[in-house]
């Protein structure tokens, strides 16, 4: 008869007898003394004692339901002396390879990148010439620094120096005797590597991962900082669009006395019809939202990272009013366009004069107001002034051309353009360009106007005046024509060109 | 020396599917490479600490519950380290013993 003992074994209940259980438990407290400086040794334990389950668990039967002492010794002789598995080194293995069989090897240049920092060339180069790996980086900076080939020859070296692969090539890279006690030491280096390398490995890894959500954090910050710049851009945007669109500002600088014009005011002037005007407001409405949305959506994509369908669809939605905007727009554009098509001229045989002396005197009436003062301010090109159905445009050119004969011949010509000839001429004819002729004096307007509803066809009002040899032209009293010597280099030209502004000045060229 | 070498067959032998301590002292048995099965289970928990295995627990009918190891991204990428250094190592002995 024996004494049995009830254990469990992680989890796992025996029976088992006094003796096999002394025997088992001295086997596990050798093992744990042999570990206690093992880092997880409990966790090597547990699984020991898991094994020790199984193999007691596959030797119980039915019949044998008591662990006995021989069947500890058996697991224990399968799981082994602790004194082996727990330590590091197997002494026993080591054999003597002390026979040196030495081949003295040449030296040769590799690039060794198990200590390369980039491609191992330097540390290659300190194997190579048996000096510290650091002061050949160094002077290599040095190099890089005063010398300029340093960076290009480090590449060539790069490219031309061939890589450590073996452990062969290894020994021959630092100069070692390629023997079997050399070769050896190499090897165990490499397997020392291996086993030492997991740790270095798993850190390593970290370190990567530590690079890398770095690298992520930095793609984050400028993520949100270009999604809150997109908001912004969109926001700006969208309060313009919506004080351009609801409160139709006067923001246009085109009127004469420094007043401005709506968007929708300056779209009547040029658009054809009111249709138009239609579809440029509602192309400009689409375009305008599709791009906000856009820029809103950018923006909310960047920050918050987040996938929805809704989003996509709308994406869709506002590339798709974007295109219908950008349609719209591009309707008006082409239409009005051709209504540009054609140029209609007209001119007039306005004054034929005899005399040496032609007086041009320009006065602009709209910018005298009441109390009398002139605006001393240019009228610029393109100003439009809108007043009773007619629009007021400023700016008079003059061409000078020899007469033919002794006469001064003045003629008024005009220009518009039409979407055919005939609409073209009409606008022309539109006109209206007050001329007056006292004595030898033509007194005539800086502006000239026709109706609104010809619209903005680029209606030109063109003075053209034919000089007879030493005729004269005196504009506000001074003489412009012929060019003085000494104001024109070159010879006076066949036809010369002028221009009276809106406020009375002249330019000629 | 030879500790070096288990441990890559045991990463390699993971490197196939998961399995419980068992059925890798099986194969390292059928290959010779393993007298005591003591020696795998330090092996083991020093693997796991270096987080190129992870492991879960799975209930077993013939017996206590069974520890099932499996490779890590960190052990996968070790391995294929490892691969070339033996094969560098295979060469360089080869290239000795030849002769």
């Amino acid at each position: 008869m024996n004494k049995t003992i009830s254990i469990h074994l992680q989890g796992t209940p025996f029976q088992i007898e006094e003796r096999a259980y002394q025997l088992l438990s001295n086997y596990l407290d050798k093992l744990k003394r042999i570990l206690q400086n093992e880092k997880g040794a409990e966790e090597i334990i547990q699984d020991v004692e898991l094994r020790m389950a199984e193999l007691f668990t596959k030797q119980l039967q039915p019949s044998k339901k008591v662990i006995e002492q021989t069947m500890v010794e058996e697991v224990l002789a399968i799981l082994g002396n602790p004194e082996v598995f727990g330590e590091e080194n197997l002494n026993s293995e080591q054999e003597s390879f002390n026979k040196q069989t030495e081949l003295i090897v040449e030296k040769r240049l590799f690039r060794d990148e198990e200590n390369a920092i980039i491609g191992g060339v330097c540390a290659g180069f300190a194997n190579y010439m048996n000096w510290d790996v650091t002061f050949i980086r160094a002077i290599y900076i040095c190099l890089i620094i005063f010398g300029g080939f340093g960076l290009p020859l480090y590449f060539v070296l790069w490219i031309i120096t061939p890589k450590a692969k073996t452990s062969f090539e290894k020994l021959q890279m630092k100069g070692k005797p390629v023997n079997l006690e050399s070769m050896k030491s190499e090897i165990e280096d490499a397997a020392e590597r291996i086993q030492k390398k997991s740790k270095v490995w798993t850190n390593k890894m970290k370190e990567e991962n530590g690079i890398q959500s770095g690298i992520k954090k930095l793609v984050r910050v400028f993520s949100v900082l270009f999604g809150l710049f997109t908001l912004l851009l969109g926001t700006v945007l969208f309060i313009t669009a919506i004080v351009f669109l609801f409160g139709d500002p006067d923001f246009i600088p085109a009127q004469v006395n420094g007043e401005f014009m709506s968007l929708g005011d300056f779209g009547t002037l040029i658009l054809e019809s009111a249709v138009d005007s239609d579809y440029m407001i509602w192309g400009i409405i689409f375009t305008a939202i599709s791009v906000i949305g856009l820029l809103w959506m950018t923006g909310i994509r960047a920050i918050f990272t987040f996938k929805s369908s809704i989003i996509r669809y709308s994406f869709f939605g506002l590339v798709f009013m974007m295109v219908v905007g950008v349609v719209l727009l591009s309707l008006t554009g082409a239409k009005t366009g051709r209504a540009f098509a054609v140029n209609g001229e007209i001119e007039k045989e306005l004054f034929s004069l005899d005399t040496t002396i032609l007086n041009l005197n320009f006065e602009n009436s709209s910018s005298m107001d009441k109390q009398g003062f002139k605006t001393v301010s240019k009228g610029e090109m393109g100003l439009i002034k809108v007043s009773n159905n007619r629009i007021f445009l400023h700016g008079i050119e003059i061409e000078y051309k020899k007469s033919e004969d002794s006469l001064f011949h003045v003629k008024h010509y005009f220009t518009a353009n039409g979407r055919d000839h005939q609409k073209a001429l009409l606008k022309a004819k539109h006109i209206d360009f007050k001329t007056t002729l006292n004595g030898n004096t033509i007194q005539a307007n800086t502006f000239y106007t026709f109706p609104v509803s010809d619209k903005l066809r680029d209606q030109k009002v063109k003075l053209i005046i034919k000089v007879p040899a030493n005729g004269q032209v005196k504009v506000n009293g001074k003489i412009v024509y012929p060019f003085l010597e000494d104001e024109l280099e070159t010879k006076i030209e066949e036809n010369s060109h002028a221009f009276i502004h809106g406020d009375g000045e002249y330019d000629s060229w | 020396m030879r500790k070096g070498i288990l441990e890559y067959c045991i990463l390699s032998i993971l490197a196939r599917g998961e399995a419980y301590p068992s059925e890798i002292l099986e194969a390292l048995k059928n290959a010779k490479l393993l007298v005591v099965e003591g020696t795998l289970y330090p092996l083991l928990t020093r693997l796991k600490n270096d987080e190129l295995l992870s492991y879960r627990w799975e209930e077993s009918n013939s017996g206590p519950p069974r520890k099932y190891y499996r490779i890590t991204k960190i052990g996968s990428s070790f391995l294929s380290e490892l691969d070339i250094t033996w094969t560098e190592l295979k060469q360089a002995v080869e290239s000795l013993t030849k002769k």
